[in-house]
């Protein structure tokens, strides 16, 4: 992202329920025609955060400022920022058409106009001749896009899209995320998407924020995130990983060695610079574990033996038990001359430094 | 609150303070007051006009005198609790005929169900008066059912059933029926059918599973059904005044008669303290189960 | 194990509903009758009908009580609606229990406590029993009726469709009006004919609040009923039955139009 001045600007945002505190003096900057993510499990203020910028919710303290304008106190109704609801919200007793139409409406639009654009965007979401119908007869997917339509058709700055492919199944997500994407590329409005799931935020997004607790814990690229996590609870959430406790013993250009609870002496990639002593936590994802003989002498690794072997779309997955008592999670692609190993085998577990993680958060 | 949020509250509830809490007050008012041969015919009626010596001259006349008579005179003591004796029984039967009747139209087939619950609610739309007018006419000596059973030859002598507490457990039942069911299908209805399928499954008999996992899960059915019937049945008027005999003893019928025949204002408030006393346990359990289910 | 309707639900479901139901029906058969006796079928006549036609003081009093009900309802629609949405959407209030509790206990209270209470507010405070009397003792009846009904469409009530409303550039009012209202107004209507329904068949607390003059058609067809079983009464609880009725299918008429037509 350029110097630019950012389309959205969320300055130490803080707002509690009672007693629970939903976000903590949470800034954040999001560009114009930029996709982002915000990415968290339930309950870490991901959903609080997109009321906020709606208008739904007013915030305990904190600015919001939409191209330079605060807009914190603005009502909904006259923020120029839409949204597209978890659960849709379609008008029941209005028709496909209506619900599209009735932010132009709002609007005091001609007629003529509302019906152009909303034809327009029933062309945009390919369900044109649709129009008449009601909500209760169209489909998951249909539904979805006839909420992503009604939201798109005002022509906002800004569309928050509320967890947009929850409901849909596992087929249509697929295919639907590709669908946003080519929306969000032909409009040229920025997405906020919210969601729980890892898959979708990575798949979809320039950006995102990867949420804990009320705070941001990472903002970056998808890649970035995944492969250099900032903390135990970013590389947890983001992927699949293993993680080895243990204390730092000595320094190494660009990492630490970590001698793990359970006896292992690893070495890990580290960007921060902890004393000696210091606990840590190494990430390693399993596709950067690698299975060997058990009589090959690696350093970084372990001995161990297979408890578990699944295969599943074209990588074979295997659960290690380590002597020191570690069970850890190795995936591989299956490629012709890979040896294999079934439950029992002994192997020897090994991993090159630059791919491990040492996390001090 | 916002002034909008305030007037919408504000509106009925003034609305139920003057016209449903207020006047309670007055009714426990004037069951200490004396009786009078006037209109009103109840002393003192207090006023503005009357200053401090005035006000504590009337308060200085208020009497315990109408709860005297309540609990003195027999006939209001019978009239009690034969008005509580009525409404249990005719309460339980209403249990009995309700469960079978709501357990049967959960059985019935989906598309069945919803005119079945608006058969079960429609009678309620129908006027109560005509109905008891109804059974005035299937009732009476000379009334259809002993018609239809002496020429049946089932019976050689008519059956005197009207102006009996039979025809009034009738009258009961019959009126507060979907009362009882729709509450009592709602419960049943929620169950899923698969644990009973599980109960067999895990060794129990049908009867079994009936009372062990069916009854006790219907519960809040159950119970919000007896409520439902039997508070409005404890001070009902109509009923054992158009159905019962003049032996038929019910606490509505003496409030009834204290006020309009024999014009004794301060012993009829009395009778309706005393009754809404009697009825303030189920009333507050009606008020929580309730409030439980509007916040579910 | 078997499920479904077996010959047993079957005979429960016949010998309850003929139970609810027989009796009506031979009401309404018995105001057919020829005969003055009620056990002997005299063959089919509508004379009862027209004698209704020539008792001016009965349909004096169908119109006092059409009248009440129509007010009544009326002001319990809107009383009822704005009680579930104060206690549906305002959270807790201080006294929200009191005013709950004042709501949902006239629906099991016994009406001549109702009805007493009402008269002894009317003398005490001096004002002329009457029309506006009865109008105001149904119309507290019914808003009750009324808020248990809407309440409960309210809770069920979807937020996020009002959310996307305002978030698409409604105006909170215009956001009651285009989404709101139009879903809460089956459940309105629903409560306004219990409530109607209700003043219509009441006698109890009528009886209590009414004055000269305003005698309601129950108190009416109460004194008759008194006198014994006749065949005039018949004719006109037929005719109250038949009013009901058709104002209730109609309802349900208009409510099935403005659903959508099957799905296509």
């Amino acid at each position: 992202m350029d110097a630019q001045k950012p389309l959205l600007r969320i300055e130490r945002v803080s707002k509690s329920y009672g007693e629970v505190t939903a976000l903590r003096e949470l800034s954040l900057d999001i560009a114009a025609n930029e996709f982002f993510a915000l990415l968290g499990p339930s309950g870490c203020g991901k959903t609080t955060l997109m009321r906020l910028i709606a208008g739904l919710e007013k915030p305990d303290a904190g600015r919001i400022l939409l191209d330079s304008v605060d807009i914190t106190h603005l009502p909904p109704h006259l923020r120029p920022v839409n949204m597209m609801f978890q659960s849709y919200a379609l008008f029941p007793h209005m028709s496909v058409a209506k619900n599209i139409g009735f932010g132009l409406v709002q609007e005091n639009l001609p007629r003529k106009e509302i019906a152009t654009r909303v034809a327009d965007m029933l062309g945009l979401v390919q369900m044109e001749g649709l129009g008449e119908r009601r909500p209760d007869q169209l489909s998951g997917g249909q539904r979805q896009r006839v909420a992503l339509a009604r939201a798109l058709v005002k022509r906002p700055k800004l569309l928050l899209l509320d967890e947009p492919l929850a409901a849909l199944d596992r087929k249509l997500r697929h295919e639907t995320q590709f669908q946003l994407m080519a929306a969000q590329r032909d409009t040229g409005t920025s997405f906020v998407v919210v969601t729980h799931d890892q898959d979708e935020a990575m798949v979809m997004a320039h950006r995102m924020a990867v949420m804990h607790a009320g705070v941001i814990e990472q903002i970056g690229t998808p890649r970035q995130v995944y492969e250099e996590p900032v903390s135990r609870h970013v590389a947890g959430f983001v992927g699949e990983t293993n993680f080895f406790d243990g204390r730092v013993t000595h320094f190494m250009p660009g990492g630490v060695e970590v001698q793990t609870h359970s006896g292992l002496a690893l070495e890990a990639g580290c960007r921060e610079h902890p004393a000696l002593g210091t606990r840590v936590v190494v990430s390693i994802r399993p596709e950067n574990l690698r299975l060997g003989p058990p009589s090959q002498l690696v350093t970084n690794g372990a001995p161990g033996e297979i408890t578990d072997h699944v295969f599943r779309e074209g990588m074979s997955s295997w659960r290690v038990r380590l002597d020191g008592g570690d069970i850890v999670h190795v995936r591989q692609p299956i490629a012709a001359g890979t040896a294999t190993y079934d439950r029992g085998a002994r192997v020897f577990v090994a991993f090159a430094p630059e791919c491990a993680r040492a996390l001090v958060r | 609150m916002r002034p909008l949020r305030r007037l919408v509250l504000a509106i009925p509830a003034l609305w139920l303070f003057a016209f449903f809490l207020a006047p309670f007050a007055l009714v426990a008012k004037i069951s200490v007051s004396r009786p009078l041969v006037a209109q009103p015919p109840y002393e003192p009626v207090f006023s503005l006009a009357d200053g401090w010596q005035g006000l504590w001259d009337k308060l200085s006349r208020l009497t315990l005198d109408a709860y005297a008579l309540v609990f003195s005179d027999d006939l209001y003591l019978d009239a009690y609790l034969s008005s509580l004796r009525l409404a249990a029984i005719a309460t339980l039967l209403t249990l009995l005929i309700g469960f079978p009747l709501a357990h049967a139209m959960t059985r019935a087939p989906r598309q069945w169900r919803t005119a079945l619950v608006l058969l079960a609610i429609a009678p309620f739309w129908t006027s109560f008066l005509i109905r008891i007018y109804a059974w005035i006419m299937i009732l009476k000596d000379e009334g259809l059912l002993n018609h239809a059973l002496l020429s049946l030859g089932l019976i050689h002598a008519p059956l005197s059933i009207f102006a009996t507490e039979a025809a009034v457990l009738i009258g009961i039942v019959y009126s507060y029926l979907p009362f009882m069911v729709l509450p009592l299908y709602t419960a049943l209805e929620k169950q899923d059918p698969a644990l009973l399928e599980a109960a067999a499954d895990l060794g129990a008999t049908p009867l079994r599973a009936f009372w062990r996992i069916t009854c006790p899960l219907a519960w809040p059915g159950i119970f919000a059904g007896l409520l439902l019937v039997f508070i409005p049945a404890v001070g009902e008027f109509v009923i054992p005044d158009l159905l019962g005999g003049s032996d038929t003893l019910m606490i509505g019928r003496s409030l009834w008669n204290e006020f309009f025949e024999n014009r004794d204002w301060p012993a009829a408030s009395a009778v309706a303290i005393v009754l809404l006393a009697i009825l303030i346990v189920p009333l507050v359990l009606h008020e929580r189960q309730q409030v439980k289910e509007r916040a579910a | 194990m078997k499920r479904g309707l077996q010959p047993f639900h079957l005979a429960v479901l016949a010998l309850g509903f003929g139970f609810l139901y027989v009796p009506i029906a031979l009401l309404v058969l018995y105001s057919f009758n020829a005969s003055r006796l009620v056990t002997v079928w005299g063959g089919f006549s509508t004379h009862w009908y027209e004698a209704l036609l020539g008792n001016e003081a009965l349909l004096a009093s169908a119109f006092v009580s059409l009248r009440v009900a129509l007010v009544s309802s009326v002001l319990a629609t809107i009383l009822g609606t704005m009680a579930a949405f104060a206690l549906v959407r305002f959270g807790r209030f201080s006294g929200r229990t009191l005013f709950a509790g004042a709501l949902y206990a006239p629906l099991v209270m016994p009406e001549v406590i109702i009805g007493l209470s009402l008269l002894l507010l009317f003398v005490g405070l001096g004002i002329d029993r009457g029309f506006w009397t009865i109008v105001a003792g149904h119309t507290t009846l019914g808003l009750c009726f009324v808020t248990v009904v809407v309440q409960a469409r309210l809770a069920t009530f979807d937020r996020s469709l009002e959310e996307a409303a305002m978030d698409l550039g409604a105006t909170p009012l215009a956001t009651f009006r285009a989404v709101t209202l139009p879903l809460i107004a089956p459940a309105m209507l629903a409560g306004c004919l219990l409530a109607f329904t209700l003043s219509l068949d009441d006698f109890v607390i009528a009886s209590f609040t009414s004055g000269p003059g305003s005698t309601t058609l129950p108190m009416r067809i109460y004194a008759q009923v008194r006198l014994g079983v006749t065949p005039e009464v018949n004719a006109i609880s037929t005719l109250l039955i038949g009013f009901v009725g058709f104002i209730l299918l109609g309802a349900a008429a208009i409510n099935r139009l403005r659903k959508p037509q099957g799905s296509g």
